[in-house]
């Protein structure tokens, strides 16, 4: 692919994997000793004019982070955390132009299609280069409707009472190993606020890229929609291949308030050399919508397993995932869905796809507590097996304690039909393009919630992903 | 509704988890002062016990050692995540000096 | 390595492992006494309790009377035609079997006691290998520490007795526990019905059972298993079922549970021989404060294997059930077709249920898919019957019968089936 304006389909081009260059020429302002300890954070929170609390925040995570064991469960994890650097500065600050992007990071976005897709499509759009975020803008009507969308760090800054009020009620630090070590080292992220009745009715966009080796990348992210309010998010991210490996742990929380509807989507396109170790958590009030769609492309593992609480009466939740192992990967994903109050529904679809020695595992829970009454959850899982030995696994967790509650689960597990194959062969297609055409038949209920230019991109990624793949 | 007599009062320490059980539940009761809370001795994020947490006198409330989650004595409320639902709790009466729980049939 | 090398070597390992009762009881003991009790980390016990199974201070069991409610069990059974009746009760009771009601054919029903040498019953041989070679875990040490004696069924090859085979199992006295283990051999094209009954009577304390289950089927076998498990108060039940089936061998179980305390029933298929199935029925109807806790392994090592399994249960009162259930597919298993499904029915707002149907698949050519439900009756279907002018307490009747009855209906029919129907599930729904 050319440096040039990328065509339409080329939008988010993270395929096969073209995004696997990195940036030689990166300057760095700062770069921290690899290894973390406690002068590493206090550091960053410094370099980072943090209040006191966020410090102390930052310091209770990281024991928390040292005193936690590896979890048991999941997929093998193999990372070296004192070869990590925790936090790299590029030699920018955060723009609101894109001609002052520095010009080595303008191309990565350049050749990632950022620009053009917030030309085409985007309410607002947020850049993070390894660990800072070095572009920002939102369009002026939403500014003016009172919408906030910024990089987390200016969000602390700007928006102190708002951040410390809900920063890590969600997620806290103690929740698991990697939300603790988020908690001690984030840098970067969104924070979006959406006030009372503000629809948004194009997406906001942020975007991650791991640039340097051995970088560790711990996002923060923040979502508010406030009563009645609605706003799409969508998250990309890339990093280059190295043959050391990379840890991208982000942390997501997500708070809709009444009557609110906050749908966030994600197309992960990792290199093989990236451990993709994220918790993302929504709270979901009276009468409120929470939608995830996440979908994951490589990485070495990726654990991850969008979560929505729903504590409000007739609040609703949903998880739409999508996920495609290749040899030495292993997408662990899933879901998780905790009724506490009456009324509210969940659903959720899995679909993963494991070629060649790749393994894919959904584990998800459904949990309904005692007293959410008539609360209605659905679990559909569906595995594509491409090859003799691929690997699926299927973990489902149903818990409940309410009788009037209604709980299903259903999954299957198939391969690519002969028939289906040889008809499309019949006539005239080739091998890689029809198996291209059956995958994507096969996650066509979850692309086609997408905005269309992401379905295309993640359509056209797995063609390529097919090529090579038949034979 | 079946009350159960399950501590001597004075016996019971000041601003500490006390473990009992009564007819297979676990329960856990805390003495603030001269008030005597029972809750679930189970946190209702991943069912540890809750007795082996910290007690916050001036909150009132109990975070579990496991990942934090913190409930309020008084009303068994989820306050702090990762638990997000109550934990049942149970009525307490002190007569001299026996501590009566009330457990539903 | 050649011929024999190995043949060797298989010798020397057969020769390494407990040489009796007594022995084997010793080789358990040291590990009882190492091995921790297993927590939720381990996968089969997730949801389980593991020491509500704990021998802890109960005494071994010695009683010689049986149960008011094995004693009506043998009564029926004896009443009925075409049976073949065997007790097996406590350490001082005699076993009694009737042998002769077979028709002649080959039977062998033998009962080993601690000095017994493993090497005089061969067809101890595939539970003994498999015992030893399999990670041990601390509930089943503590019970084979205490093991007393092992009953051996035995069906040399060719041979299909027509009638069945019925044991009883009586539950201790209070404060007592007993310990357990049936061992059936299947040979090469033979043929049984085994109808296992469990039966006890309330106890104020505790009465504790660990019974294991251990089949071995050649090729082309066929088995059958009925397993009715009704006790009373304070019985606490650890039921471990291995299964292992070779080329074109069929094996069907049906678990009835009923009753007790705290259930905890392991039930592992090993499908070994190309051709070979598995089916697998339980039922669990719980009240009370009674706790249930299964876990299920359906292992898949050779390519085109059936396996297909339903449990079911309804839930009242404060009772509480938990299902966790693998299907595993190894990568030279194509061609297998696995089914699992475990269904509830919450009747009570105060009865808790949960349900893990896993799935670990390592070879494409497979039809796999299991499901969940965990729910009350069906408002739907309840307004239906009434439009039908099934008032609604019937209509809920009804349709739990009908939940209840696809497994139930596979007891077959007679007396059985009424005792199924009256004794086990009966009384309110």
């Amino acid at each position: 692919m050319s440096d040039t304006q990328p065509s339409a389909p080329d939008l988010l081009n993270i395929g096969s994997y073209e995004a696997g260059w990195h940036d030689a020429n990166a300057r760095y302002s700062f770069k921290a000793e690899p290894g973390l300890n406690e002068n590493v954070v206090r550091q960053m929170s410094e370099m980072k004019n943090e209040p006191k609390w966020m410090l102390d925040f930052r310091l209770r995570s990281l024991k928390h982070f040292e005193e936690r064991p590896m979890p048991w469960w999941g997929g093998r994890i193999d990372v070296d955390f004192d070869s990590i650097y925790y936090y790299l500065k590029p030699d920018t600050g955060n723009n609101r132009s894109w001609d002052d992007v520095p010009e080595e990071m303008k191309q990565t976005f350049e050749r990632l299609g950022i620009p053009e897709a917030e030309r085409r499509s985007l309410a607002g759009v947020g850049a993070q280069y390894d660990s800072e975020t070095v572009y920002h803008n939102l369009k002026k009507e939403w500014e003016e409707a009172g919408v906030v969308f910024l990089d987390m760090d200016s969000g602390l800054r700007e928006h102190e009472d708002v951040v410390r009020e809900h920063f890590g009620t969600v997620i806290p630090p103690e929740d698991n190993k990697f939300s603790a070590l988020n908690s001690a080292v984030w840098s970067g992220g969104s924070f979006v606020y959406v006030p009372k009745g503000v629809k948004i009715d194009i997406p906001l966009q942020a975007y991650f890229r791991i640039n340097a080796d051995k970088a560790g990348q711990f996002e923060r992210t923040l979502i508010i929609a406030d009563e009645g309010a609605f706003v799409h998010y969508i998250e990309g991210c890339t990093a280059p291949t190295w043959t050391s490996d990379s840890l991208h742990s982000a942390v997501v929380e997500i708070i809709a308030k009444p009557g609110s509807r906050i749908r966030y989507s994600t197309v992960q396109n990792w290199s093989n050399s990236v451990y993709n170790l994220v918790t993302k958590r929504a709270v979901a009030m009276e009468g409120s919508t929470v939608e995830w769609l996440d979908g994951n492309i490589g990485s070495q593992l990726t654990m991850k397993y969008p979560s929505v609480m729903l504590v409000g009466e007739g609040a609703r939740g949903e998880v739409m995932s999508i996920a495609y192992a290749q040899d030495g990967q292993h997408q662990d994903t899933g879901a998780k869905m905790v009724h506490v109050a009456p009324g509210t529904t969940s659903r959720i679809i899995a679909k993963s796809i494991s070629r060649g020695l790749g393994r894919s595992t959904y584990r998800g829970l459904v949990r309904i507590h005692n007293g959410a009454r008539g609360a209605k959850s659905s679990v559909d899982c569906d595995a594509l097996l491409l090859d003799r030995n691929s690997r699926t696994d299927t973990y489902p967790y149903i818990e409940v304690e309410e009788d009037s509650a209604s709980v299903g689960h259903e999954a299957r597990v198939s391969k690519v039909s002969e028939q289906q194959m040889f008809y499309l062969m019949q006539r005239g297609i080739e091998e890689s393009e029809a198996l291209a055409l059956i995958v994507n038949g096969f996650i066509e209920p979850i692309t086609k919630q997408l905005p269309l230019e992401y379905a295309v991109e993640l359509n056209r990624l797995i063609e390529l992903e097919m090529e090579g793949s038949v034979g | 509704m079946a009350r159960h007599k399950v501590a001597r009062f004075s016996k019971l320490p000041q601003a500490m988890a006390w473990p009992v059980t009564v007819e297979d539940y676990d329960i856990m009761l805390v003495r603030l002062g001269d008030e005597v809370f029972a809750l679930e001795d189970c946190c209702s994020h991943q069912e540890f016990p809750l007795s082996q947490g910290e007690i916050d006198r001036q909150a009132c409330s109990v975070r579990c050692r496991a990942h934090g989650a913190t409930f309020d004595l008084r009303s068994g409320k989820a306050t702090k995540a990762p638990a997000f639902a109550p934990v049942p709790v149970y009525n307490v009466t002190v007569e001299d000096d026996d501590v009566f729980v009330e457990i539903s049939d | 390595m050649d011929a024999s090398t190995s043949s060797r070597t298989a010798g020397a390992e057969s020769l390494a492992g407990p040489a009796n009762l007594t022995e084997l009881n010793e080789l358990y003991r040291g590990l009882a006494a190492v091995l921790p009790l297993p927590d939720l980390r381990t996968e089969a016990w997730h949801y389980g309790r593991p020491d509500r199974f704990l021998p802890g201070e109960l005494q071994p069991a010695t009683s010689a009377q049986l149960s008011s409610r094995a004693q009506s069990l043998l009564e029926l059974l004896q009443s009925e035609r075409n049976l073949t009746v065997l007790e097996y009760l406590a350490d001082n009771v005699e076993l009694r079997h009737n042998q002769q009601d077979t028709d002649g054919v080959l039977m062998l029903v033998q009962r080993l006691t601690p000095a017994d040498a493993f090497a005089g019953s061969p067809a101890l041989q595939p539970w003994l290998s498999d015992l030893t070679q399999r990670e041990p875990e601390r509930l089943e040490a503590e019970a084979l520490a205490r093991l007393q004696q092992i009953l051996l069924i035995h069906v040399p090859a060719g041979n299909r007795p027509e009638s069945a085979l019925h044991i009883i199992v009586d539950m201790p006295p209070d404060g007592q526990a007993r310990y357990e283990q049936i061992v059936v051999n299947v040979e090469s094209g033979s043929e049984l019905e085994l109808h296992l009954h469990i039966a006890g009577d309330d106890v104020a304390g505790q009465s504790l059972l660990h019974l294991g289950l251990d089949i071995t089927l050649a090729d082309n076998a066929v088995f059958r298993l009925v397993r009715y498990q009704h006790t009373g108060n304070g019985c606490d039940i650890r039921g471990m079922e291995r299964q292992r089936l070779g080329r074109d061998a069929r094996c069907s179980s049906v678990s009835l549970f009923s009753g007790g305390r705290h259930l905890r029933h392991d039930v592992a298929t090993q499908l070994l021989g190309s051709g070979c199935e598995s089916i697998l029925r339980g039922l669990y109807r719980m009240s009370g404060r009674q706790t249930a806790s299964i876990f299920s392994h359906q292992d898949h090592q050779v390519a085109n294997a059936h396996s297909d399994l339903l449990f079911k249960g309804t839930l009242l009162d404060r009772s509480a059930a938990s299902y966790l259930g693998q299907i595993s597919v190894a990568p030279d298993a194509q061609g297998t077709d696995a089914y699992q499904s475990n269904r509830s029915l919450l009747l009570s707002p105060q009865a808790r249920s949960s349900s893990s149907p896993q799935l670990e698949i390592e070879a494409n050519d497979v039809r796999c898919s299991h499901g969940a439900s965990v729910a009350n009756v069906s408002a739907e279907e309840l307004f239906y019957l009434e439009t039908r002018g099934i008032d609604p307490e019937t209509g809920r009747h009804l349709l739990i019968s009908g939940f209840l009855a696809e497994v139930a209906d596979l007891v077959p029919e007679g007396a059985l089936r009424d005792y199924v129907y009256g004794e086990m599930l009966g009384g309110r729904n």
